[in-house]
């Protein structure tokens, strides 16, 4: 049974005054375990997907299965919405400014009222160790953190409810090298212990060869192609793709 | 290389903010022509760097030490003067150039005014001209567009490739690049890139670019100098970082960027140093792999691997060797050390 599963989606806005398509008419399928990249340039309609995914906005039309249970049109999203957790590019701007670490991780449960503040505040500190916070923070304002910090509380705060599926929208774009790293090897932890399900949304195609299990390339709001990581490295079809993996620059002398 | 080559040459140079040392004896020399790279994480110093190079000043921070512009040095000028030499003789390439332009003008009256501050009142139509010649040969598509376009109606990349070009209009000799590609997807990337190559190849200006990472570095200067706790802490040219690269900081640098294959090695665990007031050993201590007691309690200073090649780790020449580089100066440091030991 897939966890996710997309059938047909198709969102337009307005631009200039005139419509503009921004995803076209996508299908994808994410299985129970599997870490799914999502690549392609600036512009291309991946954070909108991510975004109609995450019911952040309504699509135009098209189906959305979480788990065989169709979730866009009328259905409550409070039970979905535990499951299906979303991380963003800028973790300072997802965080209210005024909340320590430990209050930050726990928002993520807090609205759906699942276990009595004691418990949360024991599996917040789990959860500190696993992504690798010093417990010491808990006092520590968010906005006072680093880049890289910041991030790992907020994928804490995405893993407190236990969720099913996990968007992670170009979660690394924003940090260093080093802390790139440190945050897929997180991920690769949390893929390989939980048997989480991902949606690793990234330009940076090398990154998500790294990490996923299977790559669509988008361009244009259309998926062009889609394959093992090792497939679409060595043998790309489509010319964009070939476009791509060409403008990427890996380390030479 | 004959001395009259350098254009820019930085000697023990030393900012400090609220006493504490936030970029310590950094050296280094730019010929004409040259790209120099500097790769180093968050933090670490390297813009303060970049924008003390401009001797853009924030208040609290105090500068010790040589910048050498051709023959002024840029420590000692005035505030006109100054003015003078920035953005027309050098020029510096802002990391978000969308926030660096005025929303509420076009990117024509930011052409316009940049030739103004410097030479003098120019009229629209010669500014403009001056413009779509410059971007022309820079690549960019349909520069009349652009030119009537405001900030906010162009892309990131663009936006980023036009403050290139912008910064080009005045003939500077330097261009300083901070983070210029770190905001951008990978194909904007590849652009700015070859934008910087052109640079280099049609108008042979110098410049400092600094990002941290090093496959943008790696393809566009000559020479690369790798920051870590405000210092430098390897400094070659770019095959001897690259291929022949001795401080452990380095290496985990290039591991860090994933190969042709894929393949990224566990990244380094921990943050760099906070930026204190005795700093005691090598800043790299509590992450390196490497690491013994001596590490823990001597700074160390520039080692030679080559005429070009400079390494500041302990671990980069065999024992025999650092014990004769420890006498000659670290001697009653040593001496104390090996008493405790």
């Amino acid at each position: 049974m897939p966890v996710l599963e997309v059938r047909g989606i198709t969102k337009r806005f307005k631009k200039n005054k005139e419509l503009f398509t921004a995803v076209k008419n996508v299908d994808f399928k994410i299985e129970e375990g599997e870490c799914v990249g999502l690549v392609g340039e600036s512009g291309c309609g991946k954070s909108t997907i991510a975004s109609i995914v995450s019911r952040l906005i309504k699509e135009d039309s098209g189906d959305i299965y979480f788990e065989n249970h169709k979730i866009n049109g009328g259905m409550r999203l409070k039970p979905i919405g535990k499951s299906l957790q979303m991380i963003f590019q800028n973790p300072q701007d997802s965080f209210d400014p005024r909340d320590n670490v430990l209050e930050g991780v726990m928002q993520g449960a807090e609205s759906y009222k699942l276990w009595s503040k004691k418990v949360l505040e024991d599996k917040a500190f789990e959860l500190f160790d696993f992504v690798g916070l010093k417990r010491s923070y808990e006092k520590v304002k968010v906005s006072s953190l680093s880049g890289g910090e910041c991030q790992r509380v907020a994928i804490a705060r995405a893993l407190i409810c236990e969720p099913k599926l996990l968007i992670c929208d170009e979660i690394t774009s924003a940090l260093d090298v080093l802390v790139q790293t440190q945050i897929v090897d997180l991920l690769k932890k949390l893929k390989k212990n939980n048997n989480m399900s991902m949606l690793f949304i990234t330009h940076d195609i090398p990154l998500a060869v790294a990490l996923c299990d299977r790559i669509m390339v988008m361009h244009q709001g259309e998926i062009i192609e889609v394959g093992v990581p090792k497939q679409i490295l060595k043998n790309p079809i489509h010319k964009e793709v070939k476009n791509l993996l060409d403008s990427i620059l890996y380390i030479t002398v | 290389m004959s001395k009259s080559n350098h254009i820019f040459e930085v000697k023990n140079l030393y900012v400090s903010y609220n006493n504490v040392q936030v970029v310590r004896d950094v050296s280094f020399t730019l010929n004409k022509g040259e790209i120099l790279g500097i790769v180093g994480e968050s933090g670490c110093g390297k813009t303060t760097l970049l924008r003390t190079l401009m001797m853009l000043k924030q208040k609290g921070l105090s500068v010790s030490g040589s910048i050498k512009f051709l023959d002024k040095e840029l420590t000692q000028l005035s505030k006109e003067e100054l003015r003078y030499i920035r953005g027309n003789k050098i020029a510096m390439i802002p990391q978000n150039a969308m926030a660096s332009m005025n929303p509420i003008k076009k990117i024509s009256s930011l052409f316009n005014e940049t030739i103004k501050v410097h030479n003098g009142k120019i009229s629209y139509k010669e500014s403009d001209k001056k413009a779509i010649t410059i971007m022309e040969s820079f690549l960019l598509d349909n520069p009349q567009r652009i030119l009537k376009s405001y900030p906010f109606e162009l892309s990131g990349g663009m936006c980023q490739r036009v403050a290139i070009a912008a910064a080009m209009i005045n003939n500077p000799m330097i261009i300083l690049g901070d983070e210029p590609t770190s905001a951008l997807d990978v194909k904007s990337q590849f652009k700015i890139v070859e934008q910087m190559q052109i640079l280099k190849s049609k108008f042979n200006v110098s410049l400092v670019v600094i990002s941290h990472n090093l496959g943008v570095i790696s393809k566009i200067s000559d020479k690369i100098a790798i920051m870590y706790g405000g210092r430098i802490v390897e400094y070659g040219r770019k095959d001897e970082i690259i291929k022949k690269s001795r401080h452990p900081y380095t290496k985990a640098l290039i591991k860090a960027v994933p190969d042709v294959n894929g393949n990224t090695s566990k990244g380094l665990e921990g943050i760099p140093p906070a930026f204190t007031k005795n700093m005691k050993g090598c800043p790299f201590f509590q992450r390196c792999s490497e690491q013994d007691e001596m590490c823990l309690s001597i700074l160390p200073q520039n080692i030679s691997i080559s005429q070009s090649h400079q390494v500041q780790c302990l671990k980069a020449k065999k024992n025999s060797d650092i014990n004769t580089y420890l006498k000659s100066g670290y001697e009653t440091e040593w001496l104390e050390i090996k008493e405790s030991i």
